[in-house]
């Protein structure tokens, strides 16, 4: 299990031995997500534990049968397949079914990444491939979800009579008004609040951005994620809403943007190497993630769009190779 | 609509919504057997673009003033085109072996791999005769010559372009420690299905 450590030069022995490992990077990153995580407990309730506890252990079971039946050595430790399965509970809407979000964990282990060698050899994100497995298979459930609107059944809440929230995501109801009348029908600047600190529609990793921030940003000073991904990515997306008329900080902070920009993009595997690269890979999530909002058929298109670009990643790679030092270009 | 979006959305919807290969499955042959190697993939997407461009042409005035006009056409288009496409390929090779030995040196060998190749034939159907693949293109009943050409080409260039995409993602795949059931062609085919997955994004772009 190779530590991916970005730029290391390899010079001549004696080498010093980094306490970095696979197991390190992994638990740092479940470090960042984690205060986000509690926070959609806390918020929204018993639903939302339920759904992380259901992803995360058929993530690890996944896992650990396969490798038992597979006879490969146990992975469990080097915290992988508790980060996918962490990130698989955050890209779900809490009142998912609980065999959707299983079979999402399973198919998001089994067939992302231990079909494809496990650990470092997935080419596509394997949360990503998981929930768009499901969303594909279940669109109904999809659907269903959030316009039923989840927290109405929550006991205090139908006490005090919350007739104002809506069940739809505040990017669905933008989405419907764009498409009725080019003109939106609610004030958007005064959704940056709840967006950043308390959003109760829509996914379990949209409850607050600034706590998505907040990790993200660790993360990059811990030189865990390189912040080309997600600065091309989030800049990219602020500027085509920005072209496409629409309020910028709106779209940045609504929906899985802040989740896929810091924590699903930038998975080293599925990811290019090159900084020129991983640039570029941002810039296109960006660009597939806002102009799949604006001309698509559905609200959000987050999940596709890094499923798309994770495609890319290898023709990016080959496109963006490092010229070997004191080697002349060849001419093709 | 203004003409120059019409051609934006008979390009876009050629080559992404309605990618080829990976939402109308179509023309798989070539997909799997020629992305092993980034070379070839190069060589079968410059020839794909180069004989569908040319098997557009050829079949949307065979259409227009051939088929159409004498009232055969709907029984008769899928063997006239199939015998148009498969001739004109083989006349454009023989005629490329001696004229211009790069680019036969280029594309030359795939040229009568593709010649009765499905996705060409879709294709060039499609151009001269719409309604096969029940696009939702706001152009009306049947494509003028400029309009199927802008959409050949866009289902051509998607085609390459998946293809490229595909043989980098394969030649990742050779050093992956994929278990030994499903190297090569079985985890070529889940790839496949996952990279089809991730353009299932792309469906109901403009309403297409």
């Amino acid at each position: 299990m190779d530590d991916a450590i970005e730029s290391r030069v390899v010079g001549p022995s004696p080498h010093i031995a980094a306490p970095t490992t696979c197991t390190h990077i992994m638990l740092w990153v479940v470090a960042a997500l984690a205060p986000s995580a509690l926070w959609a407990v806390v918020t929204m309730g018993w639903v939302a534990a339920q759904l992380l506890l259901i992803c995360i252990g058929v993530a690890l079971a996944t896992e650990y049968v396969w490798n038992a039946i597979a006879r490969r050595p146990q992975t469990l430790t080097d915290g992988s397949a508790l980060v996918t399965g962490l990130l698989l509970a955050m890209s779900l809407p809490p009142r998912t079914p609980w065999w959707v979000a299983a079979a999402a964990a399973l198919v998001a282990i089994g067939l992302a990444k231990q079909l494809f060698g496990g650990l470092g050899h997935n080419l596509f994100n394997p949360a990503l491939v998981g929930r768009a497995f499901v969303a594909v298979s279940w669109a109904g459930v999809f659907a269903a979800a959030p316009s039923r609107g989840w927290f109405q059944t929550l006991p205090e809440v139908t006490a005090e009579g919350f007739d104002a929230i809506s069940g739809a995501t505040r990017l669905a109801v933008a989405a419907a008004d764009r498409a009725a009348s080019g003109a939106y029908g609610f004030d958007l600047a005064a959704q940056y609040q709840p967006l950043l600190w308390r959003n109760l529609e829509g996914s379990l990793g949209e409850i607050s951005a600034a706590l998505l921030i907040a990790g993200g940003l660790l993360l990059i000073v811990r030189g865990i994620i390189d912040w080309r991904i997600p600065a091309g990515y989030i800049g990219t997306m602020a500027l085509v809403s920005w072209a496409f008329g629409a309020d910028a900080l709106f779209h940045i902070l609504a929906g899985g943007v802040m989740l896929g920009a810091f924590f699903m993009a930038t998975d080293y595997v599925s990811s290019p190497m090159s900084k020129t690269g991983r640039f570029a890979y941002g810039v296109g999530c960006g660009l597939f993630n806002a102009v799949g909002r604006f001309v698509g058929a559905m609200p959000e298109s987050t999940t596709f769009a890094i499923l798309f670009m994770n495609g890319l990643a290898p023709l990016i790679d080959r496109m963006t190779r490092p010229r070997t030092f004191g080697w002349v270009k060849r001419d093709a | 609509m203004s003409t120059i979006s019409q051609f934006a959305l008979l390009f876009i919807g050629g080559a992404l919504i309605n990618n080829i290969l990976l939402t109308r499955f179509i023309g798989l042959c070539p997909f799997f057997g020629v992305s092993g190697n980034m070379e070839t993939s190069m060589g079968m997407s410059l020839a794909v673009v180069f004989v569908m461009m040319m098997a557009s042409t050829a079949t949307w005035v065979v259409w227009e003033f051939v088929l159409a006009p004498l009232g055969v056409g709907e029984f008769l288009y899928i063997p006239a085109f199939i015998l148009i496409i498969a001739s004109l390929v083989q006349f454009v090779e023989m005629y490329l072996r001696k004229a211009s030995p790069v680019l036969y040196r280029a594309m030359g060998i795939f040229l009568p791999l593709i010649t009765t190749n499905c996705a060409v034939l879709a294709t060039a159907t499609e151009a001269a005769k719409p309604g096969f693949f029940k696009l939702n293109i706001p152009v009306g009943a049947s494509l003028s010559l400029g309009q199927a050409l802008i959409y050949t080409l866009g289902v051509s260039i998607g085609f390459g372009f998946a293809l490229i995409t595909f043989a980098a993602l394969r030649e990742r795949l050779e050093l992956a420690a994929v278990p030994r059931a499903f190297k090569g062609s079985p985890i070529a085919f889940i790839t496949a299905g996952l990279l089809s997955l991730a353009y299932v994004g792309f469906s109901g772009w403009f309403g297409l």
